[in-house]
């Protein structure tokens, strides 16, 4: 079978470039003929311009695979004219409110993306596919009926991920030995750091004095509020000394910073899967996670979950995980288990498979 | 028919290896009653595991063996991590949670052989599989994989030493929920104890032949030494000790084996090289005591072969493992210091006929009543039956 | 732990610790602080954080002499200093310049006005330094601070004299503390010596696993040298045998090579047949297109001096119109700019479809889409049930290119439930231009029984007759 996935912009190192990429060459393995297109493209594989998906639009046995990200007419425009079957292939969009007190840009940009819901919904499209249940409720809400609905997990490089080198220069660093925190995601309002931030000043006050905290993420130029914010708010609770950042590092540093790490602790207040979460579990590291959006889901059971992002309750999580050695080992295992059932390479594959079936 | 799964880290006719030899040696022994399939990687080497051995199935001697791809060979970065492990041996052997449980899983996978292929098997197909038996606790191969095996219907076979790795937390916290194991010898068991605080399972080894030969007669009397001829294995105190032997002009030193040490040119050392079974057996047979300096025995099946055939044997008193089938069985004796190895010889060397049968005897019925072929074949049948009932139990909720 | 959780399930153990932690959290705030033990492992210089925008001056001036040049120039310029920049400043400093000085013109200098760091307290004391440097006011307000700060200098020396007296005691401690050190580490290399013994004790062993293996393997290669001779043998009889069956093969080779120059030469002059054919099609296709333009202008503006009566289009347009919802989507195929105009005005989103590039201009009307393709064209791109009507005044002009039957299946596919088709066939600019091009045909719809259009789907069929002309309006089924 003939299959287009087509994004706006196909990324390097971003969880959608990635799922496009991986799920491209999984049905490849599984037979179709596959191809991706996109308006701009980064890294390898690339892919083909826009103008060469007309053909493939024309032909009412092939199918197209959407990867909605965020709001891009042109996209509308290809699924209405579209006379092949068509997937909306959905991973979210940040709402708008999140951004309301620091970038009108962002905040327009995602209103624009929300709206483009309705739309998509309006188009009739032979399937939706979300990342998660959470993903899939924005589709019911605007009135797609379930049975043209569901879930497949976002294709991963967790396998490349277990045989990368951990960067010696961040496992051999200073204070190795004591607490370390480590979140992993981009800098941005929705993501939860300033929450995150009071939660380690909080341990580092009552539980351990000279815990250490990693960042990973890239920092976005355009928040210039938000990120003077996240400055501010490190210098008023004293503990910019104790937080590292590191930002637009290899896959061995970020391999380092997982095994480096106590916890992965993730307080974003919205997510539509969060892949920092299953790098984590098949790492054996624990998590401790706030209880929003896809989260738990993503989870199921392997982690610590608080409602809200009560500093205490967190900082509280990691002086457990850090003395209870059965309780890490109950949701070192937890995870595992839940990688393999559910988000091993192989097992989205057969999903995938058994998905295109139905599209025969 | 019950299907039985052993896994291991290589398998092939020109692997030479110790838990390899009990992995095939236990799948030849099952594969009487029941279809065995050996899950293995395709190294036939254990310094880089590299791949040379092509991915699937074949089949010998009736028994599948089914070989799956490397993702992970060893690569300057696990050296590097192995290097960091001795450096913090000591606080690992104070503390198993040394290390975070993640980096001990990175040690754990980068070691080898990291076959996600095999694992990704056993998570779909653990449940075609009666009973799963696992070999080698140090290997990628059993600690990824046991995790898709129910601990009712899993057999782990630790071939455990007291060394650094052993210590690590999430061996012991992983291996505390699979508790029908298998160890290969009292000592193992006992290490098990201290190491990891759990030594349920049944002591077990392996088969030796015991079929009695005709002895090889030779100029002179002769003890006997059969393995590799280096340091490592106390072959430079044997040669020591054999120049200070006051009988050494009424015997000799016959050795077989790759000779790694550089032995001396002199009538009463005789180096026969590499000879096969049949002859090493003859040679057992007629030697007045046989010798094993090493001290790292984990099961020494060649000083069990040599109990078999009635010869005392002279073993070294820092092995656990030697000191316990000596004592269990009276079939020779050990040594704690070089000037004792000299008298202990001696001894051996002078025992009258009549001595000599009775130790040889009491060595050869030690190794009948313990190692023999249908002993060892019967206790795993029992071992392995009962964890296919198990395993039938949870699944049905009743019994077969 | 409780023997109580030992064998406890995973998951419960988590949401237990949940629980648990609940409780602890509660309590959390009110443990005692924890002071600081250790000095961050950061230095002065690396507290500086890059992106940070504002300091108290007492930061920048606590420190002393390169340490103090290297972290105004981080803190104020985000960056470090060149080697002649931290001599320069150093000179400066030796020479007796005052801290806030330096800092001063760091701040103001062009760089550093636009890094725009903010220094509390900096401003002030700096304006002060700088009047200090006005010829003879400067130096008598020098004098004067000089003087004011007097009664302050014999404890500032005190306190000199203490600080550098406590650091030759720090400095003795800390040379003891090198010493043990050194006694630790020369224990360490010993014991490292044992250890690196002990690893090639086990890296020999390993060598001599290597030599079994490799000695294991010169056995297998003997066998398999042994049983390649008797394959080479195997082999160089096949190969005589294979000699003549060659000598076959090269005669049909050759006939082959002659049938392969026969088919190269027949699929040229294929090709060129293809070549001519494919510009006659093309000379065609330009002559059609330039006659359908000349028809369409002369048709406009005949039809503009005496146009066809408008009282059928005024019935088929509210027939039409009331069977549509508000906002309806409709497709209109073969119809002139008045029609366009009536839907347009109704507030239906049109589409039409008009090939005749000067047909199509003349029709356009704002906020119409015009389409450059025919009705068999547009209906095949359309999805399915996306569309609410479809209107076709000069019926006979598109069942030219698609028949009747296959025009009703498509637009049956095309419409919504309850969507309505208008068939008419009325005099028009579309009938008079296919007059003139000597193409026009008939499709009889005057003489089309009603129960006929139940088959393709329509549930009513309804007869619109006006003076002369025959209209339907069809209705599809309810799904």
């Amino acid at each position: 079978m003939r299959i287009g996935i087509l994004v706006a912009v196909l990324g390097e190192r971003d969880a959608v470039g990635t799922d496009v990429r991986e799920m491209a060459a999984a049905l490849q393995r599984l037979g179709h003929h596959a191809r991706m297109f996109a308006s701009a493209s980064h890294g390898v594989p690339a892919a083909e311009p826009l103008a060469a998906m007309e053909e493939l639009l024309r032909d009412p046995d092939a199918v197209l695979i959407y990867h909605f990200a965020f709001g891009w007419p042109p996209a509308i425009d290809f699924l209405r004219r579209a006379r092949c079957r068509r997937i909306v292939r959905y991973h979210n969009v940040t709402p708008p409110e999140f951004f309301a007190e620091w970038s009108p840009e962002y905040e327009a940009a995602c209103r624009a993306g929300r709206a483009e819901i309705d739309t998509l919904a309006a188009l009739d499209c032979e399937l939706y596919l979300g990342d998660s249940p959470h993903n899939v409720d924005d589709f019911l809400a605007a009135g797609v009926p379930r049975r043209r609905t569901a879930v497949l997990a976002p294709f991963n490089r967790l396998d490349h991920l277990l045989t990368v080198p951990g960067d010696f220069a961040l496992l051999d660093a200073p204070r190795q030995r004591k607490a370390t925190w480590l979140a992993v995601g981009r800098l941005a309002p929705n993501k939860g750091h300033l929450d995150l931030f009071d939660a380690f000043a909080l341990y580092r006050d009552y539980c351990e004095a000279n815990a250490r905290l990693i960042v990973v993420g890239s920092r976005d130029p355009r928040l210039v509020s938000y990120n003077a914010a996240l400055m501010e708010r490190l210098c008023v609770l004293g503990i910019e000394a104790d937080v590292r950042f590191l930002s637009g590092v290899g896959e061995e540093v970020l391999k380092a910073a997982y095994l480096s790490a106590d916890a992965l602790v993730s307080l974003s207040a919205h997510e539509g899967f969060c892949v920092p979460l299953i790098e984590a579990m098949a790492l054996g590291v624990p998590v401790i996670a706030r209880d929003a959006g896809a989260q738990a889901w993503t989870l199921g059971g392997a982690g610590l979950l608080s409602e809200g992002a009560d500093p205490a309750r967190v900082a509280a999580s990691m002086e457990r995980v850090r003395q209870d050695a059965a309780l890490r080992d109950a949701m070192r295992e937890t995870g595992f288990a839940r990688i393999a059932s559910e988000f091993a390479p192989g097992v989205l594959e057969r999903n995938l498979g058994d998905l295109t079936e139905a599209f025969r | 028919m019950t299907r039985v799964a052993i896994v291991v880290q290589r398998c092939h006719e020109s692997v030479v290896g110790g838990s390899e030899a009990l992995a095939w040696q236990y799948a030849r022994m099952l594969s009487a009653r029941h279809e065995v399939e050996v899950l293995t990687s395709t190294a036939t080497e254990h310094v880089l595991w590299s791949s040379t051995l092509p991915p699937g199935a074949e089949q010998r001697e009736g028994i599948v063996i089914r070989r799956f791809p490397i993702a992970l060979g060893r690569t300057p970065y696990w050296e590097a991590l192995y290097r960091r492990l001795i450096d913090d041996e000591a606080a690992i052997r104070a503390d198993g949670n040394h290390w975070r449980e993640a980096l001990q899983d990175e040690f754990i996978r980068c070691q080898g052989p990291h076959c996600p292929d095999l694992h990704a098997w056993l998570q779909v197909r653990a449940s075609d599989y009666d009973a799963v038996v696992f070999c080698t606790y140090l290997y990628s191969t059993t600690y990824f994989g046991i995790r898709a095996v129910a601990p009712e219907k899993a057999i782990l076979v630790p071939t455990l030493h007291d060394e650094a790795a052993a210590c690590l937390s999430v061996f012991s916290r992983l291996y505390a929920r699979y508790r029908r194991r298998i160890w290969l010898t009292h000592a193992e068991r006992r290490i098990a104890s201290r190491l990891w605080g759990c030594d349920a399972g049944s002591v077990l080894g392996m088969a030796v032949d015991t079929e009695p030969v005709a002895p090889e007669r030779r100029d002179r009397p002769y003890l006997l030494y059969c393995g590799r001829i280096e340091a490592g294995k106390g072959c430079d105190e044997l040669l020591s000790a054999f120049e200070r032997l006051p009988v050494r002009g009424r015997t000799s030193l016959v050795l077989t084996g790759a000779d790694h040490l550089g032995l001396p040119r002199s009538p009463d050392i005789e180096f026969l090289g590499f000879v096969d079974d049949a002859r090493k057996r003859a040679l057992m047979a007629g030697a007045s005591a046989f010798v094993l300096p090493s001290r790292f025995e984990s099961f020494s099946i060649v000083a069990l072969e040599a109990m078999a055939q009635g010869t005392p044997v002279l073993v070294n008193g820092q092995s656990e493992v030697m000191v316990d089938h000596i004592e269990r069985s009276g079939g020779g004796l050990h040594y704690d210091s070089q000037d004792d190895m000299v008298l202990k010889m001696e001894r051996l060397c002078m025992l009258d006929t009549d001595a000599r049968a009775r130790i040889g005897s009491a060595g050869r019925d030690y190794v009948l009543a313990n190692y023999g072929e249908e002993r060892i074949r019967a206790q795993l049948e029992a071992i392995v039956g009962q964890a296919i009932s198990a395993g039938s139990v949870e699944r049905t909720g009743s019994g077969p | 732990m409780s023997s109580e959780y030992k064998d406890e399930d995973p998951s419960a153990r988590i949401e237990r610790a949940g629980h648990e932690i609940r409780l602890l959290a509660a309590g959390l705030r009110d443990r005692p602080r924890l002071a600081r033990t250790e000095v961050s492992d950061a230095t002065s210089t690396e507290r500086l954080e890059p992106a940070r925008l504002a300091y108290a001056i007492s930061e920048l001036a606590g420190t002393h002499h390169r340490t103090f040049v290297e972290a105004a120039f981080r803190a104020l310029l985000k960056r470090a200093p060149e080697p002649d920049e931290t001599e320069a400043h150093l000179a400066r400093l030796t020479a007796g310049a005052r801290k806030v000085e330096i800092l001063g013109d760091l701040r103001w200098a062009p760089e550093g006005r636009r890094v725009g760091v903010h220094v509390r307290g900096l401003r002030a004391r700096y304006l002060l330094a700088k009047a200090t440097r006005v010829p003879v006011f400067g130096r008598l307000l020098d004098l004067c601070l000089d003087v004011a700060a007097l009664p302050l200098q014999p404890r500032h020396l005190r306190a000199v004299e203490t600080t550098l007296a406590a650091r030759d005691e720090a400095t003795q401690e800390t040379l003891q503390g090198l010493n043990a050190r050194i006694g630790i580490l020369a224990a360490q290399v010993r014991t490292l010596a044992e250890q690196a013994a002990a690893r090639t004790t086990q890296f020999t062993q390993r060598l001599d696993d290597l030599h079994a293996t490799l000695h294991q393997q010169a056995l297998a290669l003997h066998a398999v040298e042994s049983a390649l001779h008797t394959r080479i043998d195997a082999a160089e009889k096949a190969v005589e045998e294979g000699r003549h069956l060659g000598e076959r093969q090269r005669e049909r080779l050759e006939e082959l090579e002659f049938i392969r120059q026969r088919f190269y030469a027949i699929n040229h002059w294929a090709h060129s047949l293809e070549t001519a054919f494919a510009r006659i099609d093309d000379t065609a296709r330009t002559r059609e297109g330039e006659l359908a333009a000349r028809a369409a202008t002369l048709a406009l503006p005949a039809l503009a001096a005496e146009p066809p009566s408008a009282q059928d289009q005024q019935s088929w347009d509210e027939a039409f119109a009331s069977a549509l919802p508000i906002h309806a989507g409709v497709l209109a195929f073969t119809c002139g700019r008045d029609w366009i105009e009536r839907l347009a005005r109704r507030g239906f989103a049109v589409v039409h479809a008009e090939p005749n590039p000067v047909l199509a201009e003349a029709a356009r009307v704002e906020g119409v889409v015009v389409e450059p393709v025919d009705a068999n064209e547009l209906l095949r791109r359309v999805p399915e049930q996306s569309v609410d009507g479809i209107s076709i005044l000069a019926v006979s002009s598109v069942v030219r290119t698609l028949p009747l039957v296959d025009l009703l299946d498509a637009s049956a596919r095309v419409l919504r439930a309850n969507g309505v088709l208008l068939l008419a066939d009325a005099p028009g600019v579309a009938a008079l231009v296919d007059d003139l091009r000597g193409l026009r045909a008939d499709a009889r719809i005057g003489v089309l029984p009603a129960p006929l259009f139940h088959a393709f789907g329509f549930a009513e069929a309804r007869r619109i007759a006006t003076n002369g002309s025959v209209a339907w309006l069809l209705r599809r089924a309810a799904a």
